[in-house]
């Protein structure tokens, strides 16, 4: 999805995003599982997202669609809850539905981004803010320093400590994977959002 | 600061970033890049109208969220 104008190491973030987006949204299925199988990471990946990815196909070769299936809905939906609960009001307050989350409305109507009908998730759901992002570092018209802002406030706040009670979940396998590619990639972002301020 | 020597900051930053990107293997990930978004999120046909209509993004209860708060806040 990404567009041609935009320079390649962005189009490298949007594609990360985009796959954190993806993984955390649903399940992986059988197709995705084999797409990741089969990543091709170069001849000689370095650096830790490079390690991240790898560990992460690994993780995609030996999984199932059936026990990913599994795996996703003991952590993220449960009975009543999951394990992790992964939405941003919840993280940063201990409750579902508080300030954060109205904060985070007030922005995404600023910025002209909504839910999709038939979503039935809060806007402060970590897939949600993956996509918000993916959308944003692809978008021509806005501006550096308001997606930087938006990154501050609703990303950044919370979603490390999300990534990383994931990559130490006990009922996780396939997830942790991407709980560790998440800590990674999130942990960069901030590192070249702060590149990018001075 | 001059426009001149701001015109040098911004290259250089854009420079940093590029050389920042390379070192950590962010370029190694373009395979990764082809994945297609989930469509969870919608763009506003209009901001405007959007400012307007504050119930097209406001709280809709679901049975699903109202589980969540019910059981997530015990």
């Amino acid at each position: 999805m990404q567009e041609p104008w935009l320079p390649e190491e962005d189009q490298a973030r949007v594609g990360m995003y985009t796959l954190l987006a993806r993984l955390l949204a649903a399940p992986a299925d059988q197709a995705q599982l084999e797409e990741l199988a089969n990543l091709d990471l170069g001849d000689n990946p370095a650096g830790e997202i490079a390690v991240a990815l790898s560990m992460l196909k690994l993780a995609a070769q030996q999984a199932r669609a059936s026990e990913v299936d599994d795996e996703f809905h003991t952590l993220f939906i449960g009975i009543g809850r999951g394990e992790l609960v992964p939405f941003g009001s919840w993280y940063q307050t201990g409750y579902l539905m508080e300030r954060p989350l109205s904060e985070l409305r007030q922005d995404l109507v600023r910025f002209g981004f909504e839910r999709e009908p038939g979503n039935p998730d809060p806007e402060d759901h970590a897939a949600f803010l993956c996509e918000t992002m993916a959308l944003m570092v692809n978008s021509r018209e806005m501006p550096d320093l308001a997606r930087q802002q938006f990154f501050k406030a609703h990303v950044a706040s919370w979603m490390p400590d999300f990534f990383r009670d994931l990559e130490g979940c006990e009922s996780a396998c396939f997830y942790k994977a991407v709980g560790r590619l998440g800590t990674v990639f999130l942990a960069l972002e901030k590192s070249y959002q702060d590149t990018s301020e001075r | 600061m001059s426009e001149k020597s701001q015109q040098h900051t911004v290259q250089a930053h854009s420079t940093e970033r590029r050389r920042f990107l390379k070192k950590v293997g962010m370029a190694g990930s373009g395979a990764a890049a082809a994945a297609a978004l989930p469509g969870i999120v919608a763009a506003a046909p209009d901001a405007d109208e959007v400012v307007s209509e504050p119930a097209r993004t406001g709280y809709q209860e679901t049975a699903h969220v109202r589980d969540y708060y019910r059981t997530a806040s015990d």
